[in-house]
C-alpha cells in the first residue's frame, strides 16, 4: 500500500506537467501568440558568519556560511509568459542557484492563467499548474523576486521553501474602482495537492531569511539524520491523498493600498507516510497590508501564524506539533533609480506537543537592510546586510550554543535580458 | 463695381468673425482647494440653461486621443462632447485589454498593441470609468458632456472658458480626487454679453491622494 502510493506520488508531478508540455509545444503552431522572456543572472560576493548553512545540512538560517562565501552564483532564472489564447496565459520559470540540488535548472513555477474578460463588474481569474498563493507582497519582481531587498521576509522565505500550490485557484474580484467606488475587492479559493511534506522545513529549523526557492522536483539537506532512503526533504508530494484548500480575502484601492488574509489548510494526515516522507497537518492565518505612497515610499506589513504536525495521534493532529508566528515590517523609499529598504522580522515557534522528543524554539528578531540601484534596464546592483540574533533550542542537538548571532552582507549584479 | 462689393462683403465678414468674441462672454475660474493651493485637471462644464435641442452637437469629428503609456492611460481625466470619436492607441510594448462597465459607455477592446482598434463614440454624457484586464492598477476616466462649454484647469488650478453666449448657466466640476458631499460641485451663473466673470471655487474637503505614477516594469507579478 505504501509502496503503491510512493509510486503514486512519483508520478503525478509529471502527469502535471503533460499538458503544460503540450502547450508549449503547440505555442509555435498558435496564431497571435506573444512571448516574453525575462532571463536574469545574478552573481554575488558574499561575507558571512554562519557557520552552517541549512543548505549544507546545518542549522544555520542564511542561506550561505563560511564554507560558501565570497564569490557565489546567486541565481540563474528564465521567466516565460506565453499568450496562448486571447484570454489564456503560459507562466513557466526555471531556476538555477548552483548549489548542490537534486537538478541543476529546475522549475519553480509553471501555470495557465484564464482569465476572461471583466463582466458586470466582476472578473474572474483561474490559475492551474504549480504556482505561488497570493500571500507576499514583497515578491512582485519577475522570477517572484522581492521587489524591496535580495532576501525575503522570514514569511515569504518560507512560502519560498516549502509551499506551492499544485492545483486550481479561482480569484473573483469585484472592480469597484471602475464602478465609479473606492475599492476593489477579490475573494480566492483553491484547492492542491501534493504538498503534504510541507511543515518539515519549519519544525527541523524555524524560519530562516534568504532568497532560495525550492524548485518542484529539488530538495532541501536534511539537518537531522532520519530513516528515509531519499538523500534530502523533497516537499512536493502526494502522501494521503487528501487535498488542502486556502480561501483568502484581497481588499485593494488601486495603486495605493493593498490588504489581505488568507487561511490556508493542507489538510494532511500525520500519520501517513509513503516510505520516505511524512505527510505533515499545517494550518495557517495570514494577513498583510501594503500602502505606497506618491512619494515613493511603501509600508509592508505582514504576519503569519499557524501550526504543523506530524505522526499518527488520537485528535489526529499529530504526535509532535510545532506553532510558528511571525511579523515584519518594511519600510522602502525609491529615489528614481535608487531604492533603499529597512526591515525588521520577528521569527517564533515553539514546541506545542511532544517537546520532549523534539524540542524545537525559536526566539529570533531580524535586520535587514538593502540598496537598489537600476543601472539601466538591463543592469541592476543589490547590496544587503542582515543580521539575525536570539535563541534557537535545535542548536543545542547538534552541540552548538542556543544563542544565535548571524551577519550576512551580500553584493549582487544582475544582469537580465 | 461688383468686385469692390464683393471686398467690401469680405470684409464685413471678416469682421463679423473677429468680431463674434467681442459679444461673447467669458469666465475665469479658479478651483482652490481647502487650503487654498489650485487644483489641476478639474474638468469644468458649462451647461446652457433653456437651450434649444439642436444646440450642442459637436463641430469637430477629430477623435480625442486616450493614450496608453508607461503601463498608464494618458490622460487620467478626458473630457469630450457627446458624439465625440475617442482613440485608444496602446503605446506600449505590452499588451492591452481596454474595458468600461460604466453606464455612459460599455465597451471592451480585445487585447492589442498599437492602433488595433478604431476610435469609439462616445454617445451618452456620463462619466466612463476605464480599466485594463491585464493591469488592474491602469484607471482612467472619461467625462462625456452634452456641452461644447467644457475645459480642464491648469496645474495652477486656472481656467478660462470664453465664446459662451449670454444665458443662464449652470456649472459643472468634477474630479475624481473630490472628497465633496457631492460628486459634482456646481455654481449657478447667469452671462451678459460682453461679460468676463472672474469666479473662485473652494472644496471645503481635503483631496484624495494624487495616482502614483507607476513604474513600467515588466515582468512584474500581480499576485
Amino acid at each position: 500500500m505504501t509502496t503503491d502510493r510512493a509510486a503514486f506520488d512519483r508520478q503525478l508531478p509529471s502527469w502535471l506537467a503533460a499538458p503544460v508540455l503540450i502547450l508549449v509545444a503547440s505555442v509555435p503552431y498558435a496564431q497571435e501568440v506573444k512571448h516574453e522572456f525575462h532571463a536574469q543572472i545574478d552573481l554575488r560576493w558574499v561575507a558571512t558568519d554562519v557557520e552552517r548553512s541549512f543548505t549544507d545540512g546545518g542549522l544555520g538560517l542564511g542561506r550561505f556560511d563560511e564554507g560558501h562565501q565570497d564569490l557565489q552564483l546567486g541565481r540563474a532564472f528564465l521567466d516565460y509568459r506565453g499568450r496562448l489564447a486571447e484570454t489564456i496565459d503560459l507562466q513557466v520559470t526555471l531556476d538555477a542557484y548552483g548549489d548542490a540540488d537534486k537538478n541543476p535548472i529546475d522549475v519553480s513555477e509553471a501555470f495557465l492563467e484564464w482569465r476572461p474578460y471583466p463582466a458586470a463588474g466582476w472578473r474572474w481569474r483561474t490559475r492551474l499548474g504549480a504556482f505561488y498563493p497570493p500571500i507576499s507582497l514583497e515578491n512582485r519582481g519577475p522570477g517572484w523576486q522581492s521587489a524591496y531587498s535580495i532576501s525575503s521576509s522570514a514569511i515569504n522565505t518560507w512560502i519560498a521553501e516549502e509551499i506551492r500550490t499544485i492545483g486550481a485557484e479561482v480569484n473573483a474580484t469585484w472592480l469597484g474602482s471602475r464602478l465609479g467606488k473606492t475599492v476593489d475587492v477579490s475573494l480566492i479559493a483553491a484547492v492542491y495537492g501534493w504538498n503534504d511534506p510541507m511543515g518539515v522545513v519549519i519544525f527541523e529549523r524555524s524560519w530562516a531569511i534568504h532568497d532560495r526557492q525550492t524548485a518542484l522536483f529539488g530538495h532541501l539537506p536534511k539537518m537531522f539524520p532520519q530513516g528515509s532512503g531519499r538523500a534530502g526533504l523533497e516537499l512536493f508530494h502526494e502522501i494521503d491523498d487528501r487535498a488542502g484548500y486556502y480561501a483568502g480575502v484581497q481588499i485593494s484601492w488601486p495603486e495605493r493600498v493593498v490588504l489581505r488574509a488568507l487561511h490556508y489548510d493542507n489538510r494532511g494526515d500525520p500519520a501517513a507516510f509513503n516510505g520516505y516522507e511524512s505527510a505533515w497537518l499545517s494550518r495557517f492565518d495570514s494577513a498583510g497590508l501594503r500602502v505606497e505612497w506618491p512619494s515613493d515610499w511603501t509600508l509592508i506589513l505582514q504576519w503569519m501564524g499557524g501550526d504543523t504536525g506530524v505522526g499518527p495521534s488520537d485528535d489526529g493532529r499529530g504526535l509532535l506539533i510545532v506553532d510558528y508566528d511571525s511579523y515584519f515590517a518594511l519600510l522602502s523609499r525609491a529615489f528614481g533609480a535608487h531604492r533603499l529598504t529597512l526591515r525588521f522580522d520577528d521569527l517564533a515557534t515553539e514546541s506545542s506537543r511532544g517537546a520532549q522528543f523534539f524540542n524545537n524554539y525559536q526566539d529570533v528578531d531580524g535586520w535587514t537592510l538593502a540598496y537598489l540601484f537600476e543601472l539601466d534596464d538591463h543592469w541592476q546592483l543589490a547590496a544587503e546586510a542582515l543580521q539575525l540574533r536570539g535563541e534557537l533550542a535545535q542548536r543545542s542537538r547538534m552541540g552548538l550554543d542556543p544563542q544565535l548571532r548571524e551577519r550576512t552582507f551580500q553584493l549582487a549584479i544582475r544582469y537580465a535580458f | 463695381m461688383f468686385k469692390r462689393l464683393n471686398l467690401l462683403l469680405w470684409f464685413a465678414c471678416c469682421w463679423l468673425a473677429a468680431a463674434t468674441p467681442v459679444w461673447a462672454a467669458r469666465i475665469e475660474l479658479d478651483v482652490l482647494d481647502h487650503e487654498g493651493h489650485g487644483v489641476a485637471d478639474v474638468v469644468v462644464v458649462a451647461l446652457l440653461q433653456n437651450a434649444t435641442a439642436t444646440a450642442g452637437a459637436p463641430a469637430s469629428r477629430s477623435p480625442a486621443i486616450m493614450d496608453q503609456a508607461g503601463r498608464q492611460f494618458v490622460p487620467h481625466v478626458l473630457v469630450v462632447q457627446t458624439g465625440t470619436p475617442v482613440a485608444f492607441p496602446n503605446s506600449d510594448s505590452v499588451a492591452h485589454q481596454v474595458y468600461s462597465f460604466s453606464a455612459a459607455k460599455r465597451f471592451q477592446l480585445s487585447l492589442y498593441r498599437g492602433h488595433a482598434h478604431p476610435p469609439l463614440v462616445f454617445d451618452q454624457p456620463g462619466l466612463v470609468v476605464l480599466g485594463c484586464n491585464i493591469h488592474d492598477d491602469m484607471l482612467a476616466y472619461i467625462y462625456v458632456t452634452p456641452s461644447p462649454y467644457f475645459a480642464k484647469t491648469a496645474a495652477d488650478g486656472k481656467l478660462v472658458l470664453d465664446d459662451l453666449p449670454a444665458g443662464n448657466y449652470e456649472l459643472r466640476l468634477w474630479n475624481p480626487r473630490f472628497n465633496e458631499p457631492q460628486a459634482e460641485l456646481t455654481r449657478a451663473v447667469r452671462l451678459q454679453t460682453e461679460q468676463r466673470l472672474a469666479l473662485n471655487v473652494r472644496l471645503t474637503r481635503a483631496l484624495a491622494p494624487e495616482p502614483r505614477p507607476k513604474p513600467a516594469k515588466p515582468g512584474w507579478n500581480d499576485y
